[in-house]
């Protein structure tokens, strides 16, 4: 009863002054979002760092790779006992709720890695952590013009990868295997997300190079295989012997319209590129036969292995995120070359980690992401 | 009263206009979803005419398989009044399960096609699940369903473990290409499905009773139907089917997915809905759903073939099973029945 009492006051007490401080910080920053005031660098010893990353599901390829290396990076500190990871399923209040409740047990060392379900939640996640003392690294989402600022002392850092070079680069290797002529047809992922903007952007940039190529048209199959396979059997039969190449924006539709492609009997006659670097399509790209002519590197065990580097070197003072410039503090990772035949030899496997090197925690940051 | 017909006097042949009043009014055949799919074919064939191009039919046959075999299973459910929206969490399992059994990349399993058997115990072996406690347990189907999805979902992560697992078995990948009588075996499983679906529908004794159950539970234990055990049959019946379509589907994609049925079930109830199978019970049946599923596959594939733009495809999809919805479900509006 006495310690329930204490805690409640306790709470109140912490509640009212994050009030106050927010508010005073409002005034003097003019709209900054930061409750635990400025410039408190963090002073957490390694071995008391819980490391937890947050992501969709491990029925997905993508999120074990991602788990992979965060993996990596919690042995590399001897902290794989203080590694978890958490699965939202999709759902943004379980994931909020999931992370409400790691910090409940105390969370100035808590180090969190987190790949929003959706932009919308990211303003209550960065209240959570910044209520709670912790660090918070983000991926893919965030609502537009929302970045870490100079007074978002425990949002870390956001991080992101610039889909136009992926789809620029993958459609130029597809033309490329066309001849630089021909007719080819798209398939776009969930139309409002990013990702599928940008790739689609990527796409339009490489069509204005190669004018001998013509786009029929782009249908969406919402990031989804089956969807893939059934919107490339329609296109098939629309356009029938016109189609020359499947520029995806993702592996597994790609995968499925080589499926598509396979049942039409059209083996290795239509060309396929997808993006993501699933292992499945890494060894598409290695077969000659199989028409499947280019992916892109994963970079699932990179947001993995730097986002807990990056908060960790926070929570243990190893860098002052408050100093830090802007292209460390928002930035999309360092585009890598795409996955074809010249190079699908040495390609590593998505969830390998042998050459990520932790010494820098910003090694893979590359240009800011704008607010 | 002399002037009565005796039962000795056959009946006089019925006026022309009578007949096609009959069949229209009939519910054993599913009128007005056939009218809505004709409605979509004489449209396609003004905007595009390869829409009834023989590859585009066989198409059209491949990508209604799926969703046919589920909405066979699912039908049998609907029309005892329940739900089964398991469906996507059975067929992760038994698709998943289809996949490390036969020859693959990742174990040294090669059941050939005891995989699939063994997929359908899965599929069947859940619904005994959802139909165990619904019929004994008495929690609402809508419920259980949520709860055995979740488990069917659950069991196909732990096989998963990380890396989904290639189907090398090349004898069961081509059940999904290879065409037997012009269409892949795929297709001719899922006609067989059908045909004995309606069977069991219309002439075993299941069939029947379900018929009954879903008319009035009360009545139907009044007249000594074990109605706990058909509701059980019921929902195992549907997760059979699932299980086989998870089989089918991993057929097509050739490689274990956890996401292998995403998207079906809405394809499957609003394929079954606007067959005219309605959702209280009672009334529709197997060839109903088949037709109703048929509309919403052709629905999306003829949207593609017109060159309706992604972006509005979704709201024409929704407007046009609303619409579809409306017109199937037009003449049970004036009866006394209660919609929820």
């Amino acid at each position: 009863m006495t310690n329930h009492a204490r805690f409640t006051r306790l709470r109140v007490t912490a509640v009212t002054g994050a009030v106050l401080l927010a508010a005073l910080g409002g005034c003097a920053a003019g709209g900054g979002s930061s409750a635990a005031g400025p410039a408190e660098k963090g002073t957490c010893k390694p071995e008391d760092i819980t490391l937890v990353q947050s992501g969709r599901g491990l029925e997905n390829e993508y999120y074990v790779s991602v788990d992979a290396g965060a993996k990596a990076f919690a042995a590399s500190k001897g902290l794989t006992a203080k590694y978890q990871w958490i699965a939202s399923d999709g759902d943004s209040s379980k994931q909020l709720s999931q992370i409400k409740s790691i910090l409940a047990n105390g969370g100035e060392c808590v180090v969190l890695n987190v790949d929003p379900n959706e932009a919308s939640i990211v303003p209550s996640l960065v209240k959570e952590v910044d209520n709670a003392g912790a660090w918070l690294v983000t991926q893919w989402n965030t609502p537009p013009g929302l970045v870490p600022g100079a007074d978002d002392q425990h949002w870390v850092a956001h991080m992101s990868v610039d889909g136009v070079p992926q789809g620029y680069d993958t459609a130029k290797a597809l033309f490329e295997s066309m001849g630089g002529q021909g007719s080819v047809v798209a398939l776009q992922g969930i139309l409002d997300n990013p990702p599928a903007k940008e790739r689609f952007a990527g796409l339009q940039k490489a069509l204005a190079e190669y004018p001998g190529i013509k786009l029929l048209e782009d249908q969406t199959a919402s990031w989804d295989r089956t969807k893939g396979q059934n919107v490339t059997q329609s296109l098939l039969t629309k356009y029938g012997d016109q189609v020359g190449g499947v520029w995806a924006a993702s592996d597994s539709m790609a995968l499925g319209a080589l499926a598509a492609i396979n049942g039409a009997g059209k083996a290795g006659q239509i060309k396929v590129s997808g993006i993501d670097g699933l292992k499945e399509a890494i060894d598409a790209v290695a077969n000659p036969n199989s028409g499947y002519v280019a992916t892109t590197q994963s970079t699932a065990a990179a947001q993995g292995a730097y986002g807990l580097n990056i908060g960790f070197a926070a929570a243990t003072g190893q860098i002052d995120p408050a100093t830090e410039p802007a292209n460390h503090r928002a930035f999309n990772l360092k585009p890598l070359p795409p996955i074809t035949a010249a190079n699908v030899a040495t390609a590593p496997d998505p969830t390998d980690t042998s050459n990520l090197d932790f010494a820098d925690p910003f090694a893979q940051a590359g240009s800011e992401v704008k607010p | 009263m002399s002037a009565a017909p005796t039962t000795t006097t056959p009946a006089p042949a019925k006026p022309q206009s009578h007949r096609l009043h009959d069949l229209v009014h009939a519910e054993k055949v599913p009128v007005p979803a056939l009218a809505v799919l004709i409605l979509i074919t004489l449209v396609m064939l003004l905007v595009n005419p390869s829409f009834l191009s023989l590859g585009n039919l066989s198409t059209l046959a491949v990508q209604s398989a799926v969703p046919v075999v589920l909405a066979v299973g699912l039908t049998f459910v609907v029309l005892m009044g329940g739900i089964d929206l398991s469906l996507e969490g059975v067929m992760a399992a038994s698709g998943m399960a289809t996949a490390v059994l036969l020859l693959n990349d990742r174990n040294g399993f090669d059941l050939g096609l005891w995989a699939v058997a063994v997929a359908v115990a899965v599929g069947a072996a859940l619904g005994a699940l959802s139909g165990f406690s619904v019929a004994f347990l008495r929690v609402p189907s809508f419920i259980v369903t949520i709860g055995t999805w979740q488990i069917g979902l659950g069991i196909a992560l732990l096989l998963f473990a990380g890396k989904p697992p290639r189907i090398q078995d090349a004898g069961f990948l081509r059940l999904a290409v290879n065409p037997v009588f012009g269409l892949p075996l795929l297709v001719w499983t899922a006609v067989a499905v059908v045909l004995i679906g309606a069977w069991i529908q219309h002439y075993s004794r299941f069939g029947r009773y379900v018929m009954v159950v879903g008319g009035g539970e009360d009545i139907a234990r009044l007249s000594g139907i074990p109605v706990r055990r058909i509701r059980v049959y019921g929902f195992i019946v549907s997760g059979f089917c699932a299980g086989l379509a998870g089989a089918l589907a991993t057929a097509r994609t050739g490689v274990g997915d956890v996401g292998i049925g995403t998207g079906q079930l809405f394809i499957t109830i609003a394929g079954v809905v606007i067959g005219g199978t309605v959702l209280t019970g009672g009334r529709g049946g197997v060839l109903h759903s088949v037709v109703g599923v048929i509309v919403m596959v052709a629905l999306a594939n003829g949207m593609v073939l017109a060159g309706v733009s992604s972006f509005i495809q979704q709201a024409v999809l929704g407007a046009i099973v609303v619409a579809a919805a409306v017109t199937t479900m037009w003449r049970l509006r004036a009866r006394l029945r209660v919609v929820k």
